[in-house]
């Protein structure tokens, strides 16, 4: 009988404990961080912008300044300044964190674009778009074939397959057309505020600038379409939508409130400027011009070269060094690295007018390339603080790599764009010399035994690790042999 | 002439009798085995006198007692007699086997008290003298070769060393493989353990197997430790005091091995204020090395190799440890145990120390039905010691400089201008710490008859961190070009606790169903709460230099805070049955729901079935003199755990990145990881066999042969993998698969000679353990679970877990290097396995010699068949330090077995480290410290090891001496831990294989490798 009582008690017991067990045990809600899903797209785009263009400004522009041959080593200052990448050192973990990064960064805008809450977001998405688009061209640019269907999907597809490079850049563009529609749609708009570090809110300017992302895309696809019929019809489509675009005439910047304080500087001068009681920092003292680069700004009596690069405070020396050389370089000039409050550029204006002027000149858009092409100039002068252009530009009007009228029009446009855009958006100067050969005659690093510049990064490490059975395995061999589908040459 | 024998002394006993009638009188006899044969060497003794004698070679005694008396023969190995003295003057005796180990009481998972036969897993018990046989004052070093199976492994240095406990080795791929600690039925720490006076514990009861787990839910799934403490003291009547007293001294073992050909410099030219070691061939020429001094001078010194030229830099570690324990009562009357422990440590590295105290008391009484205990435990450590990892930046030092002579601690007086002086780290650049530790527990049992009983316990354990660290601020004020080393003033706080809180609630119930068959059950209610939390901040620029205050801080201050909780809860019972002596039957099942799940995978079911046979005992003729007990016992049980997963970790968030003053915005992005929203606990289920057989029986068995053997399937483990950067993640949580282990464990013991005086006993082990992937993903069959740089730990199906994969030379079908036509060799565009990290066996031993008081033990061990990543022998190798980078003296090479890709022929004449336009060494400097340092493979270094672990020598003073200073006991000891080390050739003393952990990757401890040489006394009264 007692046994019976003891019993019932202890089902008693155990009955209370499972009554309450479930709330008992809710207690896994995260309680430091936000969940991801309750973020609405103003909350997640002020990151997602400056995320993505610290990635951008630093190790995107770093790879492409390299490869492009405007930046070098301050050698002499510093054993093994560059060593990588003097000695063209691709592999799987060269730059593998531009691969990451960029994919972790742009995937915020992913999810910005599939936020539903019932309010009307359409210009915050909008924005999401463009900027995925702005970055994603690069994932394609430096490494060709990539995810992109199955993206940023986390668990749905944690080994996502890959996308032909070319598919790839149609989405895009067709991307664009839906963020602009998106733009042109709106009512009853949840406000953007100063959650937009781009623009403040200004959708002409988010217009303007998705018009200009593809304007780039178009531009890089032209040499291919040539080759490919049904790829030229739906390029002529798109250009003849953008006959009557306007496209960016003023640089396109971000600043979430940089300023001289620890992790909260321009990115760009954090890592080549100084900290925030002034010492500089050893990154920004490896650095320094190519010879190449000095020895083109110098010839020319270019003012914007006092503007992109400075004497170094360190040794004295203003001059340009060869890449794998020895000797001592110029340091990086105030027009790039403007203060540690400054905004940070991700599209210059200039390269908008060198876009357009190339369209142009190509007969793919309507109007004048020349006067495009010194407004391009114009317009890096202004964002350099380097004064007036036009001397310069009647001084070198015939010149065959610097003059509209010395021969080669494209070549000049190029070359142009390619000083306009170093340190800024380095990746640019790389890319568009494997997809035009401009400029003329870029230099290899000394001692190499490569036979050119290189066509690409290698996928990262993490692909071979976490996607093995869908990278494309490739050896130090193909950065220099495997080229990116708009590289007809 | 035996008859003849007993005539005579008949006789004289009935003539002594005449003369001492109830007077003291000789009592003789003969005490015999078992087995009527005469037992040499008992102790025969007058109960409550020091009066006693021992029996001779042919088992006789005679002493001098009166009617009344009780003499008490005891024998090692055999049951302890009394007799009362009566008429008789001849008292014979048979003594019998020590059936005390059959009735002995061990105490299981969460109390349960149960007879060894009963426990149908492995398991091993370890009691206080055995524990404390060589007076080791940590009480879980102490257990280091008591137990089989059973490792401590120290997988870090330091002044507070990681150390962990594994049974088996490691079962889980990502789980916890550590033996759960469980001390006074509640669940404890290694940590807590080893903060106990070892003099304090009665007994550790070693489960090996999985079954824990049945009771102590998923932490139990490693095997765990009960550890039981004394409860009042064997002389109830006074207080007992017990005064250990060790100083231990500790040193560093071994340093990598490094080449002894090029001194200081970088590619290829003496640069003399470099770290690497690329200069020229050493020359004996006294060259200026480093900064010049505070007068401005340069300090010169010979180009030549220094050995181990970084070890003046290190200290002798001293750690003083003393330990009181005072015991008194008994549980009927009330008990009281307190101990007190101290511990002083200075570490190797100068200027590090660590304190702590630990105080416990454990109290309790029976009252009627109810009795009741309570526990309580308080440590406090503070620490002190440098904030940066000083082996790391020590071994970036040329092989030629004396580091002794730039230890002024200015930080511009230097050997290398590329680095912080490890001088100016170690006093400019400091932390702090101070942890206190509070444990309380209390139990409630309540007999309701003879069959049913019930226990209510209850713990609270909070931990409390707060630590400091300071920096002082560095102006580099030489103005070299190369760099600024200029360093700011830095102060950070930071604050954590942790509350954790066990309760249990128990019901036992006892019979005997018929009078063969008995009957145990006990249903079970389990809760634990977890809270922890941390806040810190920091910052730099102090305004006023070395006053280390928050609001002396300039810049904006970085803090954060983070919280965990952890909610468990579980009912479980078990039931035990018995048939005669020898026939057991056990049964258990248990039922958890853990927070830390998503929802609807929370609750979570495991059962466990085991038998245990003891056919000694069930067949009486099977037990011979040879074959004294056999016991066979067999097991499948399943447990189910969700230990890889953290809380809180299942939700997506975002996290924020510093935040931008007067604007209002904070930058979030989505976390790296990701969890899989549907994750589940992982199952194992095991099964495993075991036999104990005991041979030859000569008081206690002299052969001892434990075999047992599992096999188990792990399903749905979780692992953290790197995933692909496209899923918009690095990391994913994920269940994967199902992988299978085997397991052998053989165990020989034996005892070849056992006296009064003299015994040697051993014991050899033979393991192995082998996991098989089965099954990654649906869709991808290799995932990557651990990285140093592109070497990592690989599931891959079909193969042995985990493999080593890394980077690796492009080799033709051959087997020859391919090289291009300026002889780089090529790196395979896959990664290729090099190595597992899990050795093929591990053969362990310990000795033990006792003669008289003198006890000589010996525990080590030999593991082999496996690999690791050595990160020091890369970094080594980047800095030109290896005697890789000397090979053919750096001068170009036709590198061997090569192919000239595209050639299809042997390679005899193109030159690797030569194909540039530098100078020979420069090209060497170029090559190794490029194409040769990206290859994974060359850094891939044996693991074999063969570990002396430890040697002890203990004297106990003779009971005497310790009588006649009106003591109970007395010992002194020397032990020495980690003596030796032996390592394979190609393991150039780069990392001890242990600190590679179980996924094969090294990189640096704390501290170089170390041993320790202690010295103890130990005395009770």
């Amino acid at each position: 009988m007692k046994k019976i009582k003891n019993i019932l008690v202890l089902i008693l017991v155990t009955s209370i404990c499972f009554t309450s067990c479930d709330d008992y045990l809710d207690v896994n809600d995260s309680i430091d961080n936000p969940n991801l899903s309750e973020l609405n797209p103003n909350q997640l785009i002020v990151g997602a912008q400056s995320r993505s263009a610290e990635t951008y400004t630093n190790r995107v522009n770093r790879i492409g300044n390299w490869m492009g041959v405007a930046w070098s080593g301050n050698y002499l200052a510093f054993n093994d300044a560059y060593g990588p990448e003097s000695r063209y050192q691709f592999s799987t973990t060269f730059y593998n964190d531009v691969w990451d990064n960029l994919y972790r960064f742009t995937s915020n805008f992913a999810t910005i674009e599939n936020y539903e809450d019932g309010r009307n977001w359409n210009n915050q998405k909008a924005a999401a778009k463009i900027l995925k688009t702005f970055y994603f061209q690069y994932i394609v640019d430096l490494y060709g074939d990539a995810p992109y269907t199955e993206a940023f999907q986390g668990s749905d597809f944690l080994f996502p397959t890959y996308d032909d490079a070319q598919d790839i850049y149609i989405d895009l563009i067709n991307t664009l057309d839906e963020a602009i529609a998106l733009i042109n749609s709106g009512t009853d708009l949840e406000p953007f505020g100063s959650s937009d570090i781009t623009f403040n809110g200004d959708m002409d300017k988010w217009l303007a600038f998705a018009n200009t992302v593809k304007l780039r895309l178009l531009v890089r696809l032209i040499l291919k379409a040539e080759t490919d019929s049904e790829l030229l019809t739906f390029v002529n489509s798109k250009f003849t939508d953008l006959n009557t675009a306007t496209f960016i005439d003023e640089d396109v910047v971000i600043n979430p409130g940089y300023t001289n304080s620890d992790d909260r500087q321009n990115p760009f001068w954090e890592v080549y400027g100084a900290n925030p009681v002034g010492v500089l920092t050893n990154q920004g003292r490896q650095t320094g011009p190519s010879l190449f680069a000095f020895n083109l700004l110098t010839n020319s009596n270019d003012e914007r070269l006092n503007r992109i690069w400075k004497t170094n405070p360190d040794s004295g020396v203003f001059a340009g060094t060869p890449q794998n050389g020895n000797g001592n370089s110029a340091a990086i000039g105030d027009g790039i690295l403007k203060g540690p409050d400054a905004d940070l550029p991700i599209m210059l204006s200039s390269e908008s007018y060198f876009l357009q002027a190339e369209a142009i000149q190509r007969g793919y858009l309507n109007g004048n390339a020349q006067s495009m092409f010194n407004m391009g100039i114009q317009s890096s002068y202004d964002f350099l603080g380097a004064g007036d252009a036009s001397s310069y530009i009647s001084d070198n009007d015939t010149d065959i790599d610097l003059g509209f009228n010395g021969g080669n029009p494209l070549r000049a446009i190029l070359t142009q764009k390619w000083i306009a855009l170093t340190s800024v958006s380095g990746a640019e100067l790389w890319i568009e010399y494997n997809r035009t050969g401009y400029p003329s005659n870029l230099p290899l690093p000394e001692n190499s035994t490569d036979t050119n510049i290189p066509l690409r990064l290698l996928y990262p490490a993490s692909e071979y690790s976490g996607n093995s059975n869908n990278v494309i395995n490739q050896t130090r061999s193909d950065a220099f042999t495997s080229k990116i589908f708009w590289d007809v040459n | 002439m035996k008859t003849k024998l007993n005539g005579i002394l008949l006789i004289f006993t009935l003539l002594v009798f005449q003369f001492s009638n109830a007077q003291e009188r000789i009592i003789t006899g003969i005490v015999n085995d078992v087995n009527n044969l005469p037992l040499p060497g008992v102790n025969v003794l007058i109960k409550g006198t020091t009066t006693g004698t021992q029996t001779d070679f042919d088992g006789k005694y005679s002493l001098s007692a009166k009617s009344g008396d009780v003499l008490v023969f005891s024998y090692v190995g055999l049951k302890t007699q009394e007799i009362i003295v009566a008429e008789s003057n001849t008292i014979n005796i048979s003594m019998e086997e020590d059936s005390e180990s059959l009735d002995e009481i061990i105490i299981t998972a969460v109390g349960i008290k149960r007879k060894p036969d009963e426990i149908t897993t492995a398991n091993q018990v370890v009691k206080s003298e055995e524990l404390n046989q060589a007076n080791n004052p940590d009480a879980v070093q102490a257990l280091a070769g008591k137990v089989s199976g059973l490792q401590i492994n120290t997988t870090s240095a330091g002044l507070a060393p990681n150390t962990q406990i594994t049974l088996r080795g490691n079962r889980s791929i990502s789980g916890n493989n550590n033996a759960l600690i469980v001390i006074d039925n509640v669940v404890s720490t290694a940590q807590t353990l080893s903060s106990l006076d070892p003099n304090t514990i009665e007994s550790l009861n070693v489960l090996k197997g999985p079954n824990g787990a049945a009771l102590y839910g998923e932490q139990g799934a490693a095997g765990v430790i009960i550890v039981t403490t004394k409860k009042g003291s064997k002389n109830a009547s006074k207080f007992n005091i017990n005064i250990i007293s060790s100083a231990t001294f500790e040193e560093i073992a071994f340093l990598p091995e490094t080449q002894n050909r090029f001194g200081q410099g970088w590619g290829g030219n003496i640069e003399t204020v470099d770290q690497g070691s690329w200069g020229v061939p050493y020359n004996g020429i006294d060259i200026p090395i480093g900064t010049p001094d505070a007068n401005g001078n340069f300090r010169y010194f010979p180009y030549m190799h220094i050995e181990d030229n970084i070890l003046p830099f290190f200290n002798t570690g001293v750690n003083l440890q003393n330990a009181i324990s005072i015991s008194a009562g008994d549980v009927d009357n009330g008990y009281l145990n307190f101990s007190y422990l101290n511990q002083d440590l200075d570490g190797i590295i100068p200027d590090s120390k660590l304190t702590k105290n630990n105080f416990s008391l454990t109290t309790g009484k029976k009252l009627g039905k109810f009795s009741v205990q309570g526990i309580a435990r308080y440590t406090s450590q503070k620490t002190e010691d440098v904030n940066a990892n000083m082996y790391r930046q020590l071994m970036n030092t040329p092989g030629n400089v004396p580091i002794e002579a730039f230890s002024s601690g200015d930080n511009n007086d230097h050997w290398t201008i590329y680095e912080t002086s490890p001088y100016w780290t170690l006093r400019n650049n400091r932390g702090f710490g101070n942890r206190n530790i509070f444990d309380l527990s209390a139990e409630l049992s309540y007999e309701f008859n003879d069959h049913i009983s019930s226990v209510l316990r209850s713990s609270v354990r909070t931990t409390t961190n707060e630590t400091e660290i300071r920096r002082n601020a560095f102006e580099d004020n030489l103005n070299f070009v190369f760099g600024d080393r200029s360093i700011r003033s830095f102060y950070q706080v930071d604050n954590d606790r942790e509350q954790f809180i066990y309760t249990d609630f128990l019901v036992n119930f006892d019979y005997n169903l018929t009078e063969d068959i008995t009957f145990k059950s006990n249903i079970g209610f389990n809760a634990t709460d977890r809270k922890y939390n941390r806040e810190f901040i920091g910052g730099f620029d102090l305004a006023v230099p070395g006053l280390f205050q928050l609001s002396n801080i300039t810049s904006i201050p970085e803090f954060d805070e983070s919280n965990i909780r952890q909610r468990t809860s579980a009912i479980f019972g078990q039931v035990d049955l018995g048939y005669k002596d020898y026939l057991f039957l056990n049964i258990t099942g248990r039922n958890d729901w853990n927070s830390v799940l998503p929802k609807q995978n929370r609750s979570f079911f495991y059962p466990s079935l085991g038998v245990s046979f003891i056919p000694t005992r069930a067949f009486e003729n099977l037990k011979s003199d040879i074959l004294y007990k056999a016991k066979l016992s067999a097991s499948y049980v399943k447990t189910g755990n969700a230990t890889a997963l953290g809380p809180q970790q299942l939700s997506t968030v975002g996290v924020n990145d510093t935040f931008f003053p007067g604007t209002g915005l904070v930058p979030i992005v989505a976390q790296t990881t990701l969890v899989d929203q549907n994750i589940k606990p992982e199952f194992i289920n095991s099964f495993e066999a075991n036999a104990n057989l005991e041979f030859l029986n000569r008081q206690g068995p002299r052969l001892t042969l434990d075999i047992s053997a599992s096999l188990s399937k792990n399903t749905d483990q979780i692992l953290a993998i790197s995933s692909s950067s496209p899923t918009g993640f690095f990391n994913t949580l994920i269940n994967v698969g199902e992988t299978r282990s085997k397991s052998l464990e053989i165990d020989l013991g034996f005892t070849p000679l056992k006296t009064e005086d003299f015994e040697f006993n051993g014991r050899i082990g033979f393991s192995t353990f082998r996991t098989t992937v089965e099954k990654v993903t649906d869709q991808s069959d290799r995932v990557q679970v651990a990285n140093l740089g592109t070497a990592g730990a690989f599931a891959i199906e079909g193969q042995e877990f985990p493999q080593i994969l890394g980077t690796a030379y492009q080799r033709d079908e051959q087997g020859r290097v391919v090289i291009d036509a300026n002889g780089n060799p090529l790196i395979d565009s896959e990664l290729k396995i090099l190595g597992q990290a899990t050795p093929d066996y591990i053969l362990n031993f310990g000795f033990n010699f006792r003669y008289k008081g003198f006890r000589l033990a010996a525990v080590g061990d030999y593991r082999t068949g496996h690999q690791f990543f050595s990160g020091i022998k890369r970094q080594l190798s980047g800095q030109g330090r290896t005697f890789d980078t000397t090979f053919n003296d750096r001068q170009p090479f036709v590198f061997p077995n090569s192919t000239v890709e595209g050639s299809g022929v042997t390679n005899t004449t193109v030159l690797t480290a030569g194909g540039g336009n530098l100078q020979p060494l420069g090209e060497a400097y170029a090559y190794y410290t490029g194409d040769h340092n990206n290859i994974d493979e060359n850094f891939i270094v044996d693991a074999t090891a063969f570990k002396l672990r430890e040697v002890s020598l203990t004297y106990d003073f003779s009971t005497k001496i310790v009588e006649s200073l009106n003591l109970s006991r007395l010992s002194v000891g020397v032990s020495g831990r980690n003596l030796l080390t032996i390592l394979p050739k190609s393991n150039l003393d780069y990392n001890d294989p242990e600190f590679a952990g179980r996924f094969g990757l090294a990189t640096y401890g704390i501290t170089p490798p170390t041993r320790y040489y202690t010295f103890n006394v130990n005395l009770s009264f």
